[in-house]
């Protein structure tokens, strides 16, 4: 996405009459451009940039998968009788989505298309429409992922009304405010702290994942715990002993839609990131290779962990810890140099891992899909390292280690901080206000989401 | 589930059937009315068949009351019943 705020500015807000007037001198060399010039404006007729343009429909078309991928994940982690309404949350957070996102794209994104072309060089663009959808794909699967942090208690309706929210207003804005030019992207330029820098993001750390994790915590903190974590006592809800996940208690056959998820996850995931660079170029190969190494390792890692404490290869921190490192990388992966992934990998696993039985241990939340920690840990962690690893010869950007100033890491982290209390805030007042409505009572709990919204297991 | 098997077989079992994925109601009860619309809300469960002679039944009773025990609601019952007649298929052989 850095090529993103480096074009938009470069060719509509800044600077206009000094790249207005280099487009003429080159447009001189290009017969292929027709110049209308008069009184010293240049019109262009955009053309395809068949490159970008086919990598970005591609890596929207992966990331796309993703997003069922999700509900298959939730699926193979919840109690068997919310098995269809994880998959049914996955498969319907696209058709929520995307004809929502179609219909507002042009209000929050209106200001980066110009002439219905996504710029990416002289003359040359991404069709408008693929583009959206390449955005798109990434909002739908951070609705995916707010409601796999927060299942087994909200019924379908209140999900639908929250994603109706979600696709209209609350991702939009937050994506356009760091994506699409906004604020948060020349943050660096409003506070004076670092010029021509803001928040960078460079596939959606804080944008879908910190996002995501942070407003799954408090979907469910507000919610309150499913029935697997508490026991009436006489109509009061007391805390129940602790229960290892009972899909792994169990032997669930469901166990397996985890792993499926994940490792559809896993292959969108170089979609997701190595799509982001929109432009094919140098950084394509980065974006892919760190993603790689980062993902792997983080799996690898965790279930070496997991062998150690437990004495289990076990699945669920194989899972957690392959989606832990990918969420890492994500914000990074175009921006650092693959030896940098390795660490990325492990610290990844190492948050992943803890985190996880932290949450369990502490008793934070009831989180059976291991979002807050794996989504959102790992999402501010890898969003916070941004101004640190980057490498200025892949990323354009001077990172900490290379001798950047302290003004990146302030705006980076200042800018994190709006953007995810802007989001904490509006799921917070949206929740207490409409979405507690819709919260299952102890008895709907035990029949099970399947029977009581899809009437499903129900004979 | 395999402590009390260990326990069976180490006491001299000879065979069982187990039944993983089972559903079942006790006291708590496994119907729920929602909005005027009867629902199921019956509990997991493992349920075991072990057939023996009628001289190790006190034996299995008191190994599965021994180790299946935690104290707490959902431990299971145990039912003893009396079989009539038992073949086995490969021989044609009448066992009992």
């Amino acid at each position: 996405m850095r090529m993103c705020f480096q074009i938009a500015r470069m060719m509509f807000e800044k600077n206009s009459e000094k790249y207005g007037g280099i487009q003429r001198d080159l447009s001189c060399f290009n017969p292929g451009v027709q110049v209308r010039d008069i009184c010293n404006t240049v019109f262009h007729p955009m053309q395809v940039d068949q490159a970008s343009t086919l990598w970005t429909a591609v890596g929207g078309v992966l990331v796309f998968l993703m997003v069922p991928a999700i509900g298959f994940l939730e699926a193979g982690l919840v109690r068997r009788r919310n098995v269809i309404n994880g998959l049914m949350k996955g498969l319907l957070a696209v058709a929520v989505f995307l004809p929502i996102w179609f219909a507002v794209f042009p209000i929050y994104f209106g200001s980066v298309i110009k002439d219905g072309f996504y710029p990416t060089g002289d003359g040359v663009g991404i069709p408008m429409y693929i583009y959206a959808f390449f955005l798109g794909v990434f909002g739908a699967v951070t609705l995916a992922l707010i409601f796999a942090g927060a299942p087994e208690r909200l019924k379908f309706s209140g999900w639908l009304l929250f994603a109706v929210f979600f696709s209209a207003v609350q991702w939009p804005l937050v994506a356009s405010w760091v994506w699409g030019g906004g604020w948060l992207a020349s943050l660096g330029d409003i506070t004076g702290l670092a010029p021509g820098l803001g928040v960078r993001d460079f596939a959606g750390g804080t944008v879908v994942h910190a996002y995501a994790g942070l407003a799954g915590l408090i979907i469910t903190m507000l919610l309150g715990p499913s029935l697997r974590r508490y026991q009436l006592n006489g109509g009061v809800r007391v805390r129940a002993e602790f229960v290892y996940k009972e899909a792994v208690e169990a032997k669930r056959p469901e166990l397996s839609l985890a792993i499926i998820g994940t490792s559809l996850l896993f292959f969108g995931w170089f979609g997701f990131n190595g799509g982001s660079t929109l432009v094919v170029s140098e950084q394509t190969g980065y974006a892919i290779a760190n993603t790689a190494v980062a993902g792997s390792l983080g799996g690898f890692v965790a279930l070496l962990l997991s062998k150690a404490a437990e004495r289990a290869w076990s699945p669920i921190m194989a899972i957690s810890g392959v989606l832990g490192g990918l969420v890492m990388i994500t914000p990074l992966a175009g921006f650092i140099e693959p030896a940098l992934a390795f660490v990325a990998g492990i610290v990844a696993s190492v948050i992943t891992y803890y985190g996880i039985k932290i949450v369990e241990r502490f008793y934070v939340i009831d989180d059976p899909v291991g979002s807050l920690p794996v989504h959102g840990f790992n999402g501010i962690v890898g969003s916070m390292l941004v101004p640190v690893l980057a490498h200025p010869e892949i990323s354009g950007m001077r990172g900490l280690i290379y001798g950047g100033g302290f003004g990146f890491v302030a705006v980076q982290w200042l800018g994190m901080v709006l953007a995810l209390g802007f989001v904490a805030a509006t799921t917070y007042v949206f929740v207490r206000l409409l979405l507690i409505k819709y919260r299952t009572t102890h008895e709907e709990e035990i029949v099970g989401l399947d029977a009581i919204d899809h009437k499903v297991g129900y004979v | 589930m395999p402590e009390v098997l260990k326990a069976l077989v180490d006491s001299g079992l000879q065979g069982a059937t187990v039944y993983r994925e089972v559903e079942g109601m006790g006291g708590e009860g496994g119907v729920v009315v929602i909005g005027g619309e009867v629902y199921d809300a019956l509990t997991p469960r493992v349920a075991v068949d072990i057939v023996v002679d009628e001289k190790e039944v006190e034996k299995v009773v008191n190994t599965i009351l021994k180790t299946a025990k935690t104290g707490s609601v959902g431990d299971g019952r145990i039912f003893v019943l009396s079989v009539e007649q038992a073949y086995r298929i490969r021989t044609g052989e009448k066992l009992c």
